[in-house]
């Protein structure tokens, strides 16, 4: 029945965009972080969530599923930190290429629309509420 | 009469089936507002229309062994053609969703459904005072 699977799909979109708000917080939060791989020491690379469509049966239509989660290709930033024990012979440190700004935004849109598939999610419940009451 | 009743009521499940189809539509849209690549959907109404009011959908008949068996259904108006919208409006990503369209749309299906529906109370109503006398 089509309207019990716009739940399915307005769920699907909601856990989406919630996984994507997680990987946004992780960023946030490790914007200082440094990361011990094989004896180096790495700055945090930011991380970006990959939509895509999970379609029903024998359809173009359908839910979101995360499709993998990849490093963010922006270059990282060199600063001049001498005093830095992770510091080159130069002087420079590389810091993490996350951006505050834009994960931020990307934060509003996510919120935003996890909240539109809230809406349609009670629409949808509204919708079969009064479809189950028709004989009364 | 009751063949009367069943028409009446067979066009509005009908149209009822269309407007949730188009709402799954819609609601898949709006789910996908952020994915790379997706094309939004839509139906387009008015082809559905004549489908369900010429009633020219395929056949499907069964075979009758004993003439004590009903007559099938012949009509199947599950199928809807489903087709990429064509927008001017492409983001970055190659995703043709307008969201603002999508809202409205989806707010204005809900609204048919429901006066659809107010419809089919009525004639239920109708039909059961005709009976009650």
């Amino acid at each position: 029945m089509s309207l019990l699977n716009i739940l399915n799909i307005a769920g699907s979109a909601m856990s989406a965009q919630s996984e994507k708000i997680n990987v946004i917080a992780s960023n946030l939060a490790n914007a200082e972080s440094i990361v011990c791989k094989d004896g180096k020491f790495y700055p945090y690379i930011a991380k970006k969530v990959i939509f895509k469509l999970d379609p029903l049966k024998n359809s173009l239509i359908g839910g979101v599923k995360v499709f993998s989660i990849i490093n963010d290709l922006n270059p990282m930033k060199l600063i001049y930190d001498p005093s830095n024990p992770l510091s080159n012979k130069n002087g420079y440190v590389l810091q993490t290429n996350v951006n505050p700004v834009s994960e931020t935004i990307n934060h509003i849109s996510a919120s935003r629309s996890y909240q539109a598939n809230v809406e349609v999610l009670k629409t949808a419940k509204s919708m079969i509420m009064k479809t189950l009451s028709i004989g009364e | 009469m009751f063949d009367k009743i069943n028409k009446t009521l067979d066009f509005n499940q009908n149209l009822l089936n269309l407007y949730a189809k188009r709402q799954e539509i819609l609601s898949s849209n709006i789910a996908n507002a952020d994915t790379p690549n997706y094309k939004a959907m839509d139906i387009n109404f008015k082809d559905e229309m004549d489908k369900i009011t010429k009633k020219s959908n395929l056949d499907i008949t069964l075979t009758k062994t004993s003439s004590h068996h009903l007559n099938p259904r012949k009509k199947n108006f599950f199928i809807f053609e489903v087709k990429p919208i064509t927008s001017k409006e492409i983001q970055s990503n190659g995703n043709t969703v307008d969201m603002n369209r999508e809202r409205i749309e989806f707010i204005k299906n809900t609204l048919k459904y429901e006066e659809n529906l107010v419809f089919i109370k009525n004639e239920i109503k109708n039909i059961m005072n005709v009976l009650k006398g």
